[in-house]
């Protein structure tokens, strides 16, 4: 039987070599994002941006170096990861006087969840919800109802915070589930503008000052808003929420990666691209939307009662409108079904106007022009598109033959 | 006053809403039947009037006719507005047209964002409400103790006047013809000889200046406009056509005004049902059930938008039936 | 020529008929098709032969008439259900996911068959591993039926297909539902006369390929026709003019004028 060939112009290393590569590129990416926090002054941002657009334009024009680096991490996955882990790791110690960055990392870190989320929806599955705020609300609010009025651990809080939000997001679903894409658009603003003036006007939510003094994270009495001390240093209170959210968007990322490169993945891109193909080749076109509809809430619920017990106080200005359209332009800019690209849309999103305070005003200007210009110039978002390879069993580097046909 | 004169002073202040909600609809359900697209930018293009309209009479206020500065407060913002209209048509919806729904759809939602913040930044203090001029007459006259407004009169006329304007162009004109010919089977359109591109351009016009005109209008009646107005705006705009049937000119006329009525009702009615619970409720065990529960006025959105999703649930083609969209 | 068929009746409607408005697009249709044989359906554009296809497939339903498959009727069935039944089909202009893979769009057609969801997708990759390896193989193999060459490409977005070879997944794709019954809507649209003769290879391969499989083809191109099919249905303005062989129905009065004079339109 033949197989599925690739074309590959890497040049062959030793495997000294390869792991120095592999390591290589991860340090100096961690060193960058480093001195892109670190360092104040602006002229940073600028330096950087040429320096990532040189190396584009030097890969662009030796395609060899790019594939050499490509197969490299392929052959050293483990090294990679490897490296990773012990940058993002070591990483929140070395904002050692810089808690506000710290939080700001930490807030990326929620809206990657809550993107992943969205991305499950609007992404893979092409359903436009314009709701994401009000259903992280939904979460915040249900971890910190449960949490002042019951006492309830912010663990179960976290659990019931996705729970609730998917569950009533089947609801606000299944009338609409039959009609066209439009419809559900319109339904999920009307919901978010509802469920805003609600949260606004109920007293037990609060009304307009919110709920206050939610229980923050705490494990077995150490309460995550102790201070970390190491080696004689005080390191911010925001260390313990890192690593809590780290982990949280490790196991998220995964999930969305494992249900992409699944049955799952290609049913909701077909109904995503063409719902009367799907339909006639036996698609049951309502159940992958309702799944994926509910599930994509469960993860923005979540990140939103996550939310809510760091930083202990919530009101319905963080849950308005412009803020799901702060979601939705991270799916678009990472490329709709792109998860590596949504993650890194996300640190871009949500750091950058951080970055550039003098700019931070016209921020949500610049979301806009995002969503224009990737839509029309890149729909694919900034990553490279690549093909399902369903976790390397379908690509051309890993296959082989089983007839004895010429392999790569 | 008696419940019925309550109920017809309730009623002429929801249509006054209601025309304004129905010229923005008309824009909304052109879009969708010429270029299958929903553009949810056009909220904003009814802001971008009101505030096109701030800046002529900023300059030219001081003219000596009250009712020439009025008309060219109209005309002015509605030209205007339609250059932007078209202006943004050509660069970032034509582009992404072919593309699947969604696509636009999420473009004229950043286009939206865009329109909207650069009011907010670059208009002087643009985060400020701003105060409309108040040019229209004041005052009004009763019919036993029913009060209607001089300024309801005129814009209730000038928006009965625009639409029944651009149903005759509809209908009547060549133009019109092209539009409904484009609406209906574009490739078709296109193999009579009909200028797609131009026929685009010129639904754009029309529904940026009835999007100004109701803008303008916005600003006489309340007084004051603000750069966020859009924004709830264009949602019920957008609501209100898909009640009325998407595509369908008279259904947007319809759903603007149905939509109107609920929201204007439900704050009429609201204090009273409110209270009527809160008393059957009093010392029972439901008290504090019923004390929760939005039945404040500010809730009259929550109302119309309810009934909104309800009627999707029941009739999804709209009340005059939606434009049959997908061919297989 | 060969008959391949058994009499069985594998398929067949009763006064299919569907409105839109006021227009009669399909009036009155009955028809059938035989187990194993491949049926021509053809008529001039706009005489409802696609329509007909989009009731059978589910797509719209009929105002009144009925239909039946294997002896059950499927009238208001979804068109999943339809297709998990047995009956899929191409369409004119053809509906792939460009963007996805080769291999994926030929995989949609064999999802519903898989064990493997959400659960098994986030926990148990082995029995995913297993379901997709399976998959592509049998993917693989429809698409090395019709053309070798695009094995290699299987990984590639089906974009970057040329027309004829689209073609040729949309009906793997079809195939791959494990149908037996084919609807193919005017497959040779487009085709140069030698991509037409490959077509009408590939159709017969199906066949080979498929024991048993009913096929009905609509076409403009009377050589196809002429060549593959055994029976021939004539519509015309929504209604059935004609019925038969080819030579029967091509010689039939009615189906000339319809095709190429009084009240038809030029083919």
């Amino acid at each position: 039987m033949a197989t599925i060939t690739m074309k590959s112009t890497s040049r062959k290393l030793s495997p000294a070599a390869g792991i120095a590569v592999v390591l290589g590129v991860v340090g100096a990416v961690f060193l960058l994002f480093l001195a892109l926090i670190l360092i104040q002054e602006g002229w940073i941002l600028i330096a950087e941006i040429i320096l990532a657009l040189a190396v584009i334009y030097y890969l662009k024009r030796n395609p060899h170096i790019e594939a050499t680096i490509k197969t490299q991490f392929n052959l050293h996955r483990g090294v990679a990861i490897m490296g990773a882990a012990v940058a993002l790791l070591i990483f929140p110690f070395t904002m050692y006087e810089n808690a506000y960055w710290l939080y700001n990392v930490v807030i990326a870190g929620s809206f990657i969840v809550a993107a992943l989320g969205l991305n499950l929806q609007l992404g893979s599955g092409g359903m436009v919800n314009l709701a994401g705020a009000a259903f992280y609300g939904v979460g915040a609010y249900t971890a910190g109802l449960l949490a002042l009025s019951w006492g309830w651990p912010p663990w179960l809080t976290l659990l019931c915070g996705g729970l609730v939000t998917a569950i009533s997001s089947i609801f606000l679903f299944i009338p609409v589930m039959k009609t066209r894409g439009h419809y559900l658009a319109l339904v999920t603003i009307a919901f978010q503008f509802i469920v805003v003036i609600l949260l606004d006007n109920l007293e037990f939510t609060g009304g307009p000052q919110g709920l206050k003094n939610i229980p923050l994270f705490s494990l077995f009495g150490y309460s995550f808003n102790t201070e970390v001390e190491l080696f004689g240093l005080t390191f911010p209170t925001y260390v313990n929420f890192y690593f809590l959210i780290l982990l949280m968007s490790v196991v998220t990322i995964i999930v969305a990666n494992r249900i992409y490169q699944s049955w799952v993945g290609v049913t909701l891109a077909t109904i995503r691209d063409d719902e009367i193909a799907a339909k006639t080749s036996g698609v049951q076109i309502n159940k992958w939307k309702l799944i994926a509809f509910s599930v994509g809430n469960f993860f923005i619920g979540i990140s939103g009662a996550f939310y809510a017990h760091t930083v202990g106080f919530i009101s319905p200005p963080n849950f308005v409108f412009e803020k799901s359209l702060v979601m939705v332009s991270i799916v678009i800019l990472g490329g709709m079904d792109n998860v590596a690209g949504v993650v890194l849309g996300a640190i871009l999103l949500i750091l950058l106007p951080e970055k550039l305070r003098f700019i931070s005003d016209y921020r949500y200007l610049i979301y806009g022009l995002v969503l224009i210009v990737m839509l029309i110039f890149r729909p694919k978002g900034i990553l490279p598109f690549k093909v399902r390879d369903y976790l390397g069993l379908v690509s051309g580097a890993k296959l082989k033959s089983t007839k004895g046909g010429a392999e790569v | 006053m008696t419940p019925t004169e309550v109920l017809i002073q309730q009623l002429i202040n929801g249509l006054m809403v209601g025309i304004l909600y129905s010229l923005v609809a008309v824009g909304f359900t052109l879009y969708f039947g010429v270029l299958d697209v929903i553009n949810f930018a056009h909220g904003d293009v009814f802001m971008l009037g009101s505030f096109m309209a701030l800046v002529l009479f900023a300059a030219f206020g001081a003219l000596p006719y009250t009712w020439l500065v009025v008309l060219l407060l109209f005309v002015g913002a509605m030209i205007l507005t339609s250059i932007v209209g078209v202006v943004t048509e050509r660069l970032c919806i034509k582009p992404v047209s072919q593309s699947p729904m969604l696509i636009s759809l999420l473009v004229t939602l950043g286009l939206g964002i865009a329109i909207r913040e650069s009011v907010r930044l670059f208009y002087p203090r643009g985060a400020d409400p701003k105060f409309f001029p108040k040019l229209l007459p004041d005052g009004g006259f009763n019919i036993g103790n029913i009060f209607i407004r001089y300024d309801n009169i005129i814009i209730f006329l000038l928006g009965v006047g625009i639409i029944i304007v651009v149903n005759l162009l509809i209908t009547r004109t060549k133009m019109g013809s092209a539009i409904r010919a484009v609406a209906q089977d574009k490739e078709a359109a296109k193999m009579m000889g009909v200028n797609v591109d131009r026929t685009v351009d010129i639904t754009f016009i029309i529904g940026s200046a009835l999007a100004a005109m109701a803008g303008v209008m916005y600003g006489f009646y309340y007084g004051q406009v603000m750069f966020n107005i859009g924004a709830m705006a264009g949602v019920i705009g957008f609501s209100a056509a898909v009640i009325g049937g998407l595509g369908n000119i008279y259904g947007a006329i319809v759903g603007g005004f149905l939509f109107g009525l609920i929201e204007t009702l439900a704050a009429a009615i609201l204090p009273s049902i409110s209270l009527s619970l809160t008393s059957l409720a009093a010392n029972t065990v439901f008290a504090g059930f019923v004390s929760a529960l939005p039945l404040g006025t500010e809730n009259k959105r929550v109302i119309a938008f309810l009934v909104v999703i309800l009627f999707l649930v029941f009739k999804p083609t709209g009340i005059l039936g939606e434009k049959e969209y997908e061919r297989v | 020529m060969t008959a391949t068929t058994n009499g069985k009746k594998i398929f067949w409607t009763e006064q299919l008929t569907i409105k839109f408005g006021g227009l009669v697009a399909v009036d009155g249709v009955d028809m059938d098709v035989q187990e194993g044989e491949i049926l021509g359906l053809i008529g001039p554009n706009g005489s409802g032969k696609t329509t007909i296809f989009n009731m059978i497939t589910g797509l719209y339903i009929p105002t009144t008439g009925d239909f039946f498959f294997d002896g059950e009727s499927l009238l208001g069935r979804q068109p999943y259900e339809i297709a998990r039944r047995g009956v899929t089909r191409t369409f004119q202009s053809s509906r792939l996911c460009l963007d996805l893979s080769v291999l994926d769009n030929i995989f949609i057609g064999m999802h519903y068959r898989q064990r493997s969801w959400l659960f098994d997708a986030i926990l148990r990759r082995g029995r995913l591993a297993t379901e997709v390896t399976q998959a592509k193989r049998k993917a693989l193999e429809l698409l090395e039926i019709f053309n070798p060459e695009l094995v290699g490409r299987a990984g590639e977005p089906a974009a970057a297909l040329p027309q004829i070879d689209r073609r040729r997944v949309e009906v793997c794709r079809a195939m791959a539902v494990e149908p037996r019954l084919l609807l193919l809507d005017e497959p040779s649209a487009g085709m140069t006369p030698e991509e037409t003769e490959e077509l009408m290879a590939d159709i017969k391969k199906v066949q080979q390929a498929s024991t048993g499989i009913s096929i009905i083809i609509i076409e403009h191109d009377m050589k196809v026709i002429s060549s593959i099919t055994e029976r021939v249905v004539a519509l015309n303005y929504g209604r059935k003019i004609a019925e038969g062989t080819y030579q029967k129905v091509a010689g039939t009065e009615e189906v000339r004028d319809a095709y190429l004079g009084k009240r038809g339109h030029h083919q």
